[in-house]
């Protein structure tokens, strides 16, 4: 037990390692969240409704953990050996986003640990993968690739639209090519780059995995703007800042799809889950930001859109 | 009633206008009022037709957002269904079973949460709706508008041009009813006045100009003027063609009694020529004959004393054969001495037809024992002249001799008195082989004989015989064949 004395004030440090909630909560959970993606922030509050509807610890976001992320993991199993020795459940930790994962799997921890990230797929398969290993779980939002050809599609009224990318051609690493032309073809799109755009039916502002060659968001808008094109977002946070059209994944679902992962990592923490995806993409419609640009929008595209965002009345509608 | 041609130009055209002006008025008015209904007609089908296909656009489209609506929430109710994990949902005071009443609140809350959602949904939907049918009906209003306008255009555009083709039609019936009137009124009469006057060119002024009723007064006061000169031309014609005839026929007597009086003047000439030359022989073979005659006279006169002293036998056989040839010698001589000396004029009358008779009595035993007919056709008169009847006869014998030399035995010779253009006529023909052309105007000359026996003589002394009684003697081809010598002389009286 003398062991144990030594980890006294190892013990003292660990309520640090406990972050706290807005509320200034202790958390039983902890999960690293990639802040700056409106969509993982929806994900996360998706898990903390799915924990309190199981009745799990509370969750909280360790966004800058004191000693880096590798060090606060090492914590963590310290505390969940005192834990499993206690005979309660442990974990497990989330790393929500892209980021988040890779701050988890560059740590290396064994903690039981949920890993939730959103991913086009092309059928029911991501197109990018990430490692599953035991005691690991893999949820991701499918964004399907199908879905969004159709809607471009119908937003352009070609069976075969030509749509721009908003990305740096000259930056645009080879290693992109391929998904992204996976993915056109899967959608039935023809591409060119955002200096070809003249001629394109939209402007295609999507995450792909394509890091920093994407434009930043307001050129990609001035550009669209310009051309008079309607923007498509896959960003939920820029909804109502002036993309037209906004792929929106089921965040919420899949937050309550990872506590579910999480309520079983507990019951057995050693399972190798096979990873799950949660399907389906909304489609949301911002009218100002389509009157903006001066894109009329379909109305039986109007009336499949999962969320409107009402714009200007058409003057039409006066004295008419 | 008088009508001049400007008058009834004028009022021609001016009925005629009036006529077609009011047809026209009439056609194009019901005319226009068939096209007015018929292009209200069609507007209206076609604003019926664009109001049925926009209401059944905006029928399709409610369906479409209506049906989507429907569709979208069913679908969305049944993926948090089906996609929910219940697992969540554990009862507090037993973790191992699932707390409905906890899910039925879940998805009653997201019901309502996406009631509220699609409340507002459908609030967008139904502005954007509101606004698109208001747009879809105000651009097929200015549709049918701008089409109403385009018809009204074209509409414009073809009455414009119905009008400007009955316009047309119009002057062109002005145009066919004025060729015609004017043709009735103008250039029939004109044609016809024409046709009157190319006959009076032609010289035709028997046919009147028509004076018909009709037309214009001028072109009638014309025709009335063409007649009156075509009176005058025939009168004047008429005299003129009695002067013209008379001065021909007066040229035409001057001709014929000219051309008769060259060809007299020609045959006088060539009588005289003939005459000169025959005078010229006449003298020289009277020379000839008068010196030959004198030596022939001391010739026989030698050869009579001869024989009256010759007592030889011989000798005077001899000359007595030269005493013969002499003699006929003489006779020679004294033939062209009668020529050469006509002598002094003794005639009386003389009937030729007995002096033929006289001849051809001499001439029988001759033509009988030649079996040669000889026959005489006198006329009904006698045929007398003024001359010698011995030479006379010795013309016809030698005639009749000259005509028995040329024929054949059993052939025939025919002569003939009678009186021609107040002479006494006696011709002689034979069917024998006639005489050359190139020879006749020689036969007449002296030694010029076809016969081996011939002296040449005969005809030269009928010739000059003939002449001596003022006639004329010539030779041709007598009808049928053979040779025609005719003998011509003054009858008596007549020289």
């Amino acid at each position: 037990m003398r062991w144990l004395a030594l980890l006294v004030p190892l013990l003292g440090a660990l309520p640090a390692a406990y972050a706290k909630d807005e509320a200034g909560t202790t958390c039983g959970l902890h999960a690293f969240v990639d802040a700056d993606d409106s969509g993982v922030v929806a994900v996360y509050d998706g898990l903390r409704k799915g924990l309190e509807l199981a009745q799990l610890p509370r969750v909280c976001r360790v966004d800058d953990p004191q000693g880096g992320a590798t060090a606060f993991l090492e914590r963590l199993s310290a505390q969940a050996s005192i834990e499993r020795q206690a005979g309660r459940p442990v974990g497990p930790i989330f790393a929500i986003g892209d980021d988040a994962c890779g701050k988890v799997i560059a740590a290396g921890s064994r903690l039981p640990r949920v890993y939730a990230v959103e991913r086009y797929t092309i059928g029911r398969k991501p197109m990018r993968a990430l490692p599953a290993d035991e005691g690991a779980a893999i949820v991701y939002a499918g964004l399907g690739v199908e879905a969004v050809g159709r809607l471009l599609r119908d937003l352009s009224g070609s069976d075969r639209p030509s749509v721009a990318w908003a990305w740096d051609a000259k930056r645009f690493p080879r290693s992109g090519h391929e998904p992204v032309m996976r993915f056109a073809k899967a959608a039935g799109l023809r591409l060119t780059g955002a200096e070809k755009a003249n001629g394109a039916s939209a402007l295609l502002h999507l995450r792909l995995g394509v890091g920093e060659t994407l434009l930043p968001f307001a050129d990609a808008l001035r550009l669209a703007r310009e051309l008079g094109v309607p923007l498509i977002s896959d960003d939920r946070g820029r909804f109502g800042q002036g993309a037209v059209v906004t792929l929106v994944g089921r965040h919420a679902l899949l937050g309550r799809r990872v506590a579910a992962a999480a309520l079983r990592l507990r019951a057995k923490p050693a399972t190798k889950l096979a990873p799950r995806g949660v399907a389906g993409v909304e489609v949301w419609i911002d009218l100002k930001s389509a009157d903006a640009t001066g894109v009329s929008v379909p109305m039986g595209l109007l009336a499949r859109a999962d969320k409107l965002k009402r714009g200007a009345r058409r003057p039409e509608r006066a004295g008419k | 009633m008088k009508r001049s041609l400007v008058t009834l130009t004028l009022l021609l055209v001016g009925g005629v206008v009036l006529l077609l002006g009011a047809a026209v008025v009439a056609w194009i008015t019901t005319e226009d009022a068939r096209t007015a209904r018929q292009q209200a007609v069609a507007q209206q089908d076609e604003a019926e037709r664009g109001m049925q296909a926009l209401a059944g656009e905006l029928v399709q489209l409610s369906q479409e957002i209506t049906g989507g609506l429907a569709e979208r929430h069913t679908q969305r109710l049944r993926a948090w269904l089906e996609q929910e994990p219940l697992e969540l949902y554990r009862r507090a005071d037993d973790p191992e079973r699932v707390d409905v009443e906890a899910i039925i609140n879940a998805f009653v809350s997201e019901v309502r949460s996406r009631g509220m959602v699609e409340d507002e949904r459908v609030a967008v939907l139904r502005e954007r709706m509101e606004d698109w049918s208001r747009a879809r009906i105000n651009t097929a209003m200015a549709t049918q508008r701008a089409d109403a306008s385009r018809r009204a255009e074209l509409a414009a555009g073809d009455r414009g041009r119905s009008l400007a083709i009955r316009l047309g039609l119009l002057l062109l019936g002005m145009a066919v009813l004025l060729a015609l009137t004017m043709g009735v009124l103008v250039v029939r009469p004109v044609r016809r006045l024409r046709t009157a006057v190319d006959r009076i060119a032609e010289g035709d002024l028997e046919t009147p100009v028509p004076l018909r009723s009709g037309g214009a007064e001028e072109l009638r006061a014309l025709a009335h003027d063409v007649e009156r000169m075509r009176d005058q031309i025939r009168a004047a014609t008429g005299g003129l063609e009695a002067e013209v005839q008379r001065k021909t026929k007066d040229l035409e007597t001057t001709l014929a009694e000219r051309t008769k009086a060259l060809d007299e003047l020609k045959a006088t000439r060539d009588r005289l020529v003939q005459a000169a030359k025959m005078a010229g022989l006449g003298t020289l073979a009277g020379g000839v004959a008068h010196e030959f005659n004198n030596l022939l006279g001391g010739i026989l006169g030698c050869l009579e004393s001869a024989r009256a002293e010759s007592h030889d036998p011989s000798v005077v056989e001899d000359l007595d054969v030269a005493h013969k040839t002499a003699q006929r010698a003489a006779v020679l001589v004294s033939a062209l001495l009668d020529v050469a000396r006509p002598g002094q004029r003794t005639f009386r009358p003389v009937v030729l037809g007995e002096v033929v008779a006289d001849v051809l009595r001499a001439a029988e035993p001759t033509a009988s024992r030649r079996n040669v007919a000889i026959t005489h056709e006198g006329s009904d008169e006698d045929v007398v002249v003024d001359g010698d009847e011995g030479q006379l006869h010795q013309v016809v014998l030698n005639l009749v001799t000259n005509a028995l030399q040329a024929v054949d035995d059993g052939e025939s010779i025919a002569v003939v008195t009678r009186v021609e253009d107040g002479r006494g006529i006696i011709e002689v023909r034979d069917v024998g082989q006639g005489i050359p052309v190139g020879d006749r105007d020689r036969i007449f000359e002296p030694f010029f004989t076809g016969r081996e026996d011939g002296t040449g003589l005969g005809l030269f002394v009928s010739y000059g015989i003939v002449e001596r009684h003022g006639g004329r003697i010539a030779a041709d081809d007598a009808p049928g064949g053979g040779a025609r010598l005719t003998v011509s002389l003054p009858r008596t009286g007549t020289t």
